[in-house]
């Protein structure tokens, strides 16, 4: 074997000595790429959600205006208000209004905020065969309940009571 | 030959340093990012985390002009969180009348009967009526969501005629019993006290705040008819109530 002069030791060619600087370079292309495309879709999370939260104390706001409802007033309120804001805000969402006359008892079964059946009244852009329970829990909504003032000790009472409205809106 | 041989071996090392460095570069411009992503939407998410809260808050407000005093007689207060409550006492009022006409006439004594001003003490003058009560029994029943989720809450009334540097909206009223909380610890400090002849108590939202608690409060103008003006005249009150985060525990009396 020929023997090379000492100075051309390790010496490969003009383009076989920056071989070995194209790893970290295309490894730090690849890992700026990659962190920006997962960045960008953290914001694009971020955003929708945040979008979703501001939908739902929209809602919140219109549906508690008043401290007192009833299922008539809900109704009223859900054809002129409430389904148009959740159109335009382009999410779905659910309002039902519980009457707790007793007081409050919360529910162990995490599905029960879902059920229209059970509720006193409800609004929602969707219709009511739509409206399923583990679907939507699924989509992870955004849960929001207020006390409200609700027809007491029964559902055609002039006296009222402890009620809450549960809001509950996602994409 | 020999420069070019070293010329190129210095070349290759360059090479490699200037790769070495974008590769360190990369990395810290991706923990810039890493960390903006991190925190991007937290302050937007805080903001409407306390637009929530307030929002609950005048919800609770609103509901106490509309609930019926008789509604609360079936709430059930735990003795250690709320001492001597009777929520029964409201039972035999009419559909008629809410929670606040009972703390509005509560807080209507005359002075013959309430030489120190009016109080909160389930007493119209010499008659009763229950509005400390009804309060009471029913800000247990609404503010029990973030009861659960560890707030403590005070309710008092401010006196808009007595405006003072650290409440400009005014002055707490000093009375016994008139500061309505579930914290214990605060409940107590806030309790007033006789100095020089006068009695002096500290605001409930006040006492919270100094102590350093994030407080969120609403209030709302809460007027109070003037039963010895005949009527004609009102004293001006706000109603107002703040909640904070707290760690504090319960325990009961047996413990």
């Amino acid at each position: 074997m020929p023997k090379r002069p000492s100075l051309l030791r390790g010496f490969v060619g003009p383009l076989g000595d920056d071989i070995p600087s194209i790893f970290p370079i295309v490894a730090g292309v690849l890992l700026f790429i990659g962190t920006m495309a997962y960045a960008a879709s953290l914001v694009a999370e971020k955003n929708s959600y945040l979008e979703i939260r501001k939908a739902s104390l929209g809602l919140s706001y219109l549906v508690t205006e008043r401290g007192q409802m009833n299922t008539e007033e809900l109704g009223t309120m859900c054809d002129s208000k409430l389904r148009k804001y959740g159109t335009n805000s382009r999410v779905k969402f659910i309002v039902t209004l519980d009457r707790q006359c007793g007081g409050y008892v919360f529910d162990t079964d995490p599905l029960a905020p879902y059920d229209v059946s059970a509720a006193y009244g409800y609004c929602s852009n969707l219709d009511a065969a739509a409206i399923v329970a583990s679907e939507i829990s699924a989509r992870s909504p955004v849960i929001l309940n207020y006390p409200v003032a609700v027809p007491c000790p029964n559902a055609d009472s002039p006296t009222e009571g402890f009620g809450i409205i549960n809001v509950i809106v996602w994409r | 030959m020999k420069t070019h041989g070293s010329q190129a071996r210095r070349r290759s090392q360059a090479a490699v340093f200037d790769g070495i460095m974008f590769l360190l570069l990369v990395s810290m411009s991706c923990t810039f990012v890493f960390v903006f992503v991190s925190s991007y939407g937290q302050q937007e998410d805080q903001v409407m985390r306390s637009a929530y809260m307030l929002n609950y808050m005048q919800s609770v407000m609103k509901s106490v002009y509309f609930i019926g005093a008789a509604s609360v007689s079936g709430i059930a207060p735990d003795e250690a969180t709320y001492p001597n409550l009777d929520c029964k006492k409201t039972k035999d009022y009419p559909g008629t009348v809410s929670v606040s006409d009972l703390v509005k006439r509560d807080l209507g004594d005359p002075s013959q009967t309430h030489p120190n001003g009016p109080a909160l003490d389930d007493m119209f003058g010499s008659a009763v009526s229950p509005g400390r009560t009804a309060l009471r029994c029913t800000l247990k029943e609404l503010m029990k969501p973030l009861a659960f989720s560890g707030y403590r809450y005070f309710a008092e009334f401010l006196d808009q005629r007595r405006p003072t540097p650290e409440s400009p909206s005014g002055k707490a009223l000093e009375q016994r019993g008139v500061r309505v909380t579930n914290s214990l610890l605060f409940g107590k400090l806030a309790e007033p006290v006789t100095r020089d002849n006068q009695l002096v108590q500290p605001s409930g939202c006040e006492l919270a705040k100094n102590a350093g608690a994030n407080l969120l409060s609403v209030a709302s103008p809460f007027r109070v008819i003037d039963y010895m003006g005949g009527g004609e005249s009102s004293n001006r009150y706000i109603f107002r109530i703040c909640v904070w985060q707290s760690n504090e525990t319960i325990r009961s009396p047996a413990a």
